[in-house]
């Protein structure tokens, strides 16, 4: 069982008091902008991206801090925008800012027109490719815009995008939201969760409806659909209707919790008995005309179950040790094709680390999709949440490597679940590998002797639960048949997806020295030992033949084990944010494991960039591959012959040539990324067939 | 005179019972190219026969008219399973075209080198083309457009339906042919921007059956169509509306064809089910006026086409009329209230009601001109090309074909009904029959001789309670017969290159209750599909059910297992043993039997339950089609025989058998 650790939370304040503290600071860029003769000037934009219209009833101190931050940010928005703004007959001390206004248009209107009738009237003016309704109290955090704007280009089919609203204090106020057929009907997703960043509502998702006090669409949709409907003037569930009548459409509205912005909230409304009354009338209304469409067809959305608004969506939990970066190794690059081709497949994904979140929270998405929900390290108690929450809710279960295979089923059991009763459809344990045998390889390498018996053993112990999956995953055919020979259960195989890169990458003379890619944050890791082998044995002998030769070791590392490895010719560069450059720069990539289980994705990925590489033969068997096709195979065993590989290939260009053009081919038939999404499919989707 | 030149068409669905639009529509064109004086060989891939198995229905196919209406009739049964639903965004183009689709192609060129067309239909069908000898035409009718289709669904909040692929998808199925038929001209124009091949706009052409009469009153307003998803949003959605507030005073809506079973609770005062009906007169006899409220779908909606062809005025909203070009307000209503509004307006209005009717008969006249004129084109480039003069349009690929450019004029073909009409002769444009006519032609190389040597006399076998009648003959749309009693099985013979086959007939096996004494029949090892009897209607009483079961006990497996009885009390059986996976999770209907020496008894599978460790046991999957075992204990109840030896599990179209192990 995996520890339980600490989640990080952001210190939070309740709305309340952070309404409080942004109102003073409302006021007191009101009085600066005032007293300091500042003009809010906005850049004239001749072909704007998006055009963000602003609708402002009296609450001067929060228009102007909105319109503050949004021309203070205008550098930083990552699109173009132009501003409209439209006053519905604010008092003369709101009105009183418009003249330090540049670059806005403005239109005033005599009398309070509604938002509904401000906005079109705005949108009128329009000429974006895109629509920012924009509340007068919000401040968008920093390329949020952008995001939104990126949402409508990377997804199919988007009518509309939300962003993710935070109240002043840090209290999640909604990350998209949706309908039920109670008397709440419109229901906001996380509201009043103190952490604004929990993970169910960081993930981009498709809604019910977003609000619109930060609402991007399409300008030709917002043209198409008539604007907002002035019935519902002067206020309140406009943008509910628009976000029903873009769904009728047949576009998806979704929300982007990459674009988060603080609002204020009802801080700019009229007094509470009114606002309840304006609810109460466009409710009824917005259900005579919806009524029928939201609860009248398709599945109905149950109380604390889907936050996702489309129910034909595949839903997968996925259990693995971390979130897999590509720069972890370790079978993670893996796992991370898998997940960002389950998202692509448009698979609702959401993923359990059971033992370590990013050091960097903020950059969990790095690498991988943003539909994937990458929950909280939060251990044996989160897991037994999460699954307790949302029984009946996944599709599929697919977990990664044995000792969370196991963790998973001794959480199913502690709760009385079985693993198929908590999935509607497949379970899918990913093995990679038999782990036992490399426990038994690693004995004999290091000790010099292992016991065949207690590989026997452990295998069966290690396998005999995988019977109960649909199927058990490996990386390579040869995996598979090991694992079949001591398991009876239903083996598959899915190997490495990888795309060759689009442009050459650069020739022999263009390239020097060496490369090893590699996490080297434990003493006892492969890598490691790999290491420690090489610079003991085979390192003296390349630089004794090769005195200028430099080797650049690349990947996270511990600082021990950095002060051992500093040497001459060797640079250590720590995580990297991308390997490409070193994979790039280097003439030959080293591999010279000497223990390890499944195929090595780093030796896959270097080959796939144009590197030959030298390896070990337990690597070559891995992978299935002859000498002299990506690689160069030789036993650590013979240290003087394993130098000699490594400065030949370093200073022969024809070998060298060859050797990459045949690992090119290799991969071009075995790594074939459009073969490993139909794979995942088949490992996935449930065919009714009987 | 000539032999008529021939044109194979390849279709996933049976050209009779004409029962779905689509089916419709496959008529249609078959009709067109007869009366363009083609013989047409229909290949009938069993596509929707699966389907219709796997949801526990007896599939709608009617050899016997198909024999009469076309010069040769083939049925290439698929071994594998065709995938009904994908959760990934789409289908791969070729994902419902089975290999044997494009091995029966092959196999009727080396047989039928002549025949110088091949014409699929679907797009998802075009991988077969890929196996039309040079020199062929290929053609694909398209019947719709099948790019981003499952967009379709989403203001629905329904689930995708039958084939949607993406434009990339769509466009490589096109490249395989030399001309693609569209169904309407806006879907033509879709297809002549993202295909390379030539794109012939061909509208069904609906013959009229009775001229347009203003009617006396609308008494009744009718819709008829089949159970799809399109059928039952748009349907159920304005007939809830139209039961409403009815009244008395206003029509009756009737509601005809399959879509009826699908519509249980819609009727209501005011609203009424004919169910299927046989003869489409019999409906238009009955409704006064049509209704094509439809909110979804695409292609062209032939029941729009035969509501015209029948003379009664019609009301229906943008969607339901697209492809007739309308212009009449009543033919553009925008929803389902519209198409209600525009209804209640002409029925009281008798003004109003000519002047729709007069409308409905313009349209339908417009639409007869472009569909004859259509017919005409597609027909005179099938005469350009039979006589070898046909030119590959400017917009097809260099490499695509390298037939028929002897003349090297690089001319189009000429303006249709010209020389294309002409040259065919006489029976090229003067045939004009509601179905092809059948052309006897001498049977080639293997053909039809299994069929033919095992057509004669049915086998009746008796015993045990029980009368079973093995007949052999295209007769296979009846599911019960008054001498023979219940369809239970029906042959399963896959596509294997052989003509016997690809031969439209198939064993079909029916039962009935007799007072024959004696043991029970054994039939031996049958590969056969089981009939809905066995799982959901189970009208043969239980002692014939179960002389039923052993009679066919011997029969192939889809799956076949090795079962530990774990538990015994009373009447209930545990017994641990692998199920194919898609069977461990979810409700299935299944009948379970235990097979002794000599005797069955039919067992209550009441619960399975999963097992997280495997029983030692084997596995087979005979198939290749099933999801892989997943270890389970089986809750059965039922009178145990102690000799029994082992239990068939029998789902919709699965059989399966275990092996029981002594415990």
């Amino acid at each position: 069982m995996s520890d339980t650790p600490a989640v990080p939370r952001l210190d939070t304040v309740d709305p309340g008091l952070g309404r409080r503290a942004a109102l003073a600071e409302a006021a007191l860029i009101w009085e600066a902008i005032h007293r300091n003769g500042v003009r809010l000037a906005f850049r004239p934009e001749p072909a704007p991206d998006v055009s963000v219209v602003i609708v402002a009833r009296d609450a001067r101190h929060l228009l102007a801090l909105t319109l503050y931050r949004l021309c203070a940010g205008q550098m930083l928005a990552g699109v173009t925008f132009e501003v409209i703004l439209v006053d519905n007959a604010s008092g003369p001390e709101t009105r009183s800012l418009y003249p330090r206004l540049d670059g806005v248009t403005l239109i005033e209107n005599a009398e309070n027109t509604g938002f509904g009738p401000a906005c079109n009237a705005g949108a009128e003016r329009a000429r974006g490719r895109f629509l920012l309704f924009l509340n007068p109290d919000v401040d968008l955090m920093p390329g949020a815009m952008a995001a939104m704007a990126a949402a409508f280009r990377d997804h199919a089919d988007i009518g509309i995008v939300g962003a993710r609203l935070v109240f002043p204090g840090g209290y999640l106020q909604e990350s998209g939201a949706g309908f039920r057929d109670d008397a709440g009907l419109t229901h906001p997703h996380g509201r009043g969760d103190p952490d604004p960043l929990a993970p169910e509502h960081a993930a981009t998702r498709d809604v019910g409806y977003v609000s619109g006090a930060v609402l991007m669409i399409e300008r030709a949709l917002f043209q198409h659909l008539g604007g907002f409907d002035p019935l519902f003037a002067p206020a309140y569930y406009e943008d509910t209707d628009l976000c029903l009548r873009c769904h009728q459409a047949g576009r998806r509205v979704l929300v982007q919790p990459r674009a988060t912005a603080i609002h204020y909230e009802n801080a700019t409304s009229a007094k509470r008995e009114e606002v309840e009354a304006l609810l109460d009338r466009n409710r009824a209304l917005f259900l005579d005309r919806h009524r029928e469409n939201l609860f009248s067809q398709g599945p109905q959305p149950r109380a604390g179950a889907t936050l996702d608004h489309d129910p034909w969506r595949l839903r997968v939990l996925y259990v693995d040790d971390r979130v897999p970066h590509l720069d972890l190794g370790a079978g993670l690059p893996r796992a991370n094709a898998i997940l960002n081709a389950m998202a692509g497949l448009g698979y609702s994904v959401t993923f359990f680390p059971n033992y370590g979140a990013d050091a960097e929270e903020a950059q969990r998405y790095r690498d991988l999709d943003e539909r994937i929900e990458i929950c909280h390290a939060s251990g044996d108690e989160g897991f037994s949440r999460l699954i307790t929450e949302r029984r009946n809710h996944f599709d599929v279960l697919w977990v990664s490597r044995p000792h969370n295979i196991l963790f998973v089923l001794q959480a199913l059991d502690a709760l009385g679940l079985d693993p198929r009763g908590f999935v509607r459809s497949r379970v899918i344990f990913d093995s990679e590998a038999l782990f036992s045998l490399r426990d038994f390889v690693t004995e004999a390498a290091t000790g010099g002797s292992a016991v065949a018996a207690d590989l026997a053993w452990q295998a069966e112990r290690e396998s005999r639960r995988l019977s109960l999956a649909d199927a058990v995953v490996c990386v390579s055919p040869a995996e598979a048949r090991v694992l079949a020979r001591y398991s009876a259960c239903n083996v598959a195989v899915l190997g490495h997806a990888l795309a060759l890169p689009e442009a050459p990458s650069p020739e022999f003379a263009e390239r020097a020295g060496f490369v090893f890619v590699g996490a080297l944050g434990r003493e006892g890791q492969p890598n490691v030992d790999s290491l420690d082998w090489f610079f003991e044995n085979a390192w003296p002998r390349v630089r004794a033949a090769l005195p200028e030769a430099t080797l650049t070791v690349v990947g996270e590392i511990a600082d021990t084990i950095r002060a051992r490895f500093a040497r001459e010719g060797v640079r250590i560069t720590g995580r990297v944010p991308r390997t490409e450059p070193h994979l790039d720069a280097a003439r030959v990539f080293l591999a010279p494991t000497r223990f390890a289980a499944g195929i090595p994705h780093k030796v896959h990925e270097a080959v796939a960039h144009g590197l030959p590489c030298l390896a070990t033969p337990i690597l070559s068997e891995q992978l299935g591959w002859p000498d002299g096709t990506g690689l160069l195979a030789r036993d650590w065993r013979d240290p003087e012959a394993f130098a000699a590989a490594l400065i030949r290939l370093h200073e022969d260009a024809g070998l060298w040539r060859t050797v990459r053009e045949n690992g090119l081919a290799r991969i071009r038939a075995e790594c074939d990324p459009h073969a490993f999404r139909a794979a995942i499919r088949e490992l996935c989707e449930a065919q009714v067939v009987a | 005179m000539a032999r008529e030149p021939a044109i194979l068409v390849l279709a996933p669905m049976p050209a009779a019972p004409a029962s779905a639009g689509n089916r419709r529509r496959l008529v249609a064109t078959c009709e067109a190219l007869a009366r363009g004086g083609f013989a047409v060989d229909l290949a009938y891939l069993a596509h929707e026969d699966q389907v219709y198995r796997r949801f526990g229905q007896h599939p709608p196919t009617d050899f016997s008219a198909m024999g009469e209406a076309f010069r040769n009739v083939f049925l290439i049964e698929p071994r594998g399973v065709v995938p009904l639903k994908t959760r990934a965004p789409c289908f791969g183009i070729d994902e419902w075209c089975p290999p044997e689709a494009g091995e029966f192609v092959a196999w009727y060129f080396s047989q039928y080198p002549e025949t110088r067309a091949a014409l699929v239909n679907y797009v998802f069908l075009s991988a077969a083309l890929e196996r039309v000898p040079l020199g062929v035409l290929k053609l694909i009718d398209t019947h719709d457009r099948f790019a981003d289709r499952q967009t379709q669904y989403r203001p629905f909040r329904a689930e995708p339906n039958f084939f949607y692929t993406d434009a990339a998808g769509e466009a490589a199925g096109l490249a395989r042919a030399d001309v693609v038929l569209a169904i309407q001209a806006a879907e033509a124009r879709h297809f002549a921007d993202i295909a390379f091949a030539r794109v012939l706009l061909l509208p069904p052409l609906f013959p009229a059956q009775r001229p347009f009469a203003v009617p006396e009153r609308v008494a009744r307003i009718g819709f008829l169509g089949h159970g799809n998803d399109p059928n039952l949003f748009s349907i159920g959605r304005f007939a809830r509306a139209w039961g409403a507030d009815w009244t008395p005073d206003r029509p009756e809506l009737v509601i005809a064809g399959e879509i009826c079973r699908s519509l249980a609770g819609v009727e209501r005062p005011g609203v009424r089910l004919l169910g299927y009906l046989d003869r489409l007169a019999d409906f238009y006899a009955q409704a006064d006026l049509v209704v094509a409220p439809m909110l979804m779908g695409s292609g062209l909606k032939m029941k729009v086409g035969e509501a015209l062809a029948y003379g009664r005025p019609v009301i229906g909203t943008e969607i339901g009329l697209e492809g007739f070009e309308p212009d009449h307000p009543a033919h553009r209503c925008p929803d389902t209230e519209a198409v209600k509004a525009a209804v209640l307006a002409v029925v009281g209005d008798r003004a109003a009601l000519a002047e729709l009717t007069a409308a409905s008969a313009r349209l339908f006249a417009r639409y007869a001109t472009v569909a004859e004129a259509a017919e005409a084109e597609l027909i005179g480039l099938l005469r350009f090309h039979e006589e070898g003069r046909f030119i590959p349009s400017p917009r097809t690929r260099e490499t695509a074909s390298s037939f028929a450019r002897e003349d090297g004029s690089g001319a189009s073909p000429p303006p249709c009904g010209e020389e294309g009409g002409g040259g065919g002769g006489a029976e090229g444009t003067a045939a004009v029959s509601s179905c092809p006519t059948p052309t006897p032609t001498p049977p080639r190389k293997g053909e039809g001789t299994r069929a033919h040597a095992n057509s004669g006399e049915p086998i009746v076998l008796t015993g045990g309670g029980l009368a079973i009648t093995a007949e052999h003959s295209p007769r296979s749309l009846p599911t019960t017969d008054p001498d023979l009693g219940i369809l239970v099985a029906t042959e399963r013979r896959p596509g294997d290159g052989s003509a016997a086959a690809y031969a439209p007939e198939r064993q079909r096996w029916f039962a009935r209750v007799s007072d024959a004494d004696g043991p029970v029949p054994r039939l031996g090892p049958l590969d056969v599909a089981l009939s809905p009897e066995w799982v959901r209607t189970r009208a043969l009483p239980p002692a014939a059910r179960t002389a039923l079961a052993l009679a066919f006990a011997d029969m192939a497996a889809d799956w076949e297992a090795v079962g530990r009885v774990v538990g015994r009390a009373g009447d209930r059986i545990e017994l641990a043993t692998l199920l194919p996976g898609v069977l461990a999770s979810g409700a299935h209907p299944t009948a379970a039997f235990l097979i002794g020496e000599g005797a069955a008894t039919e067992l209550r599978l009441e619960r399975v339950t999963p097992l997280q460790l495997r029983p030692v046991g084997r596995y087979a999957d005979r198939t290749g089609r099933l999801p892989a075992p997943v270890p389970v204990s089986l809750s059965l109840r039922g009178t145990a025989t102690p000799a029994a030896k082992r239990i068939l599990l029998l789902t919709d179209d699965g059989i399966g058998r275990i092996a029981l192990e002594a415990s």
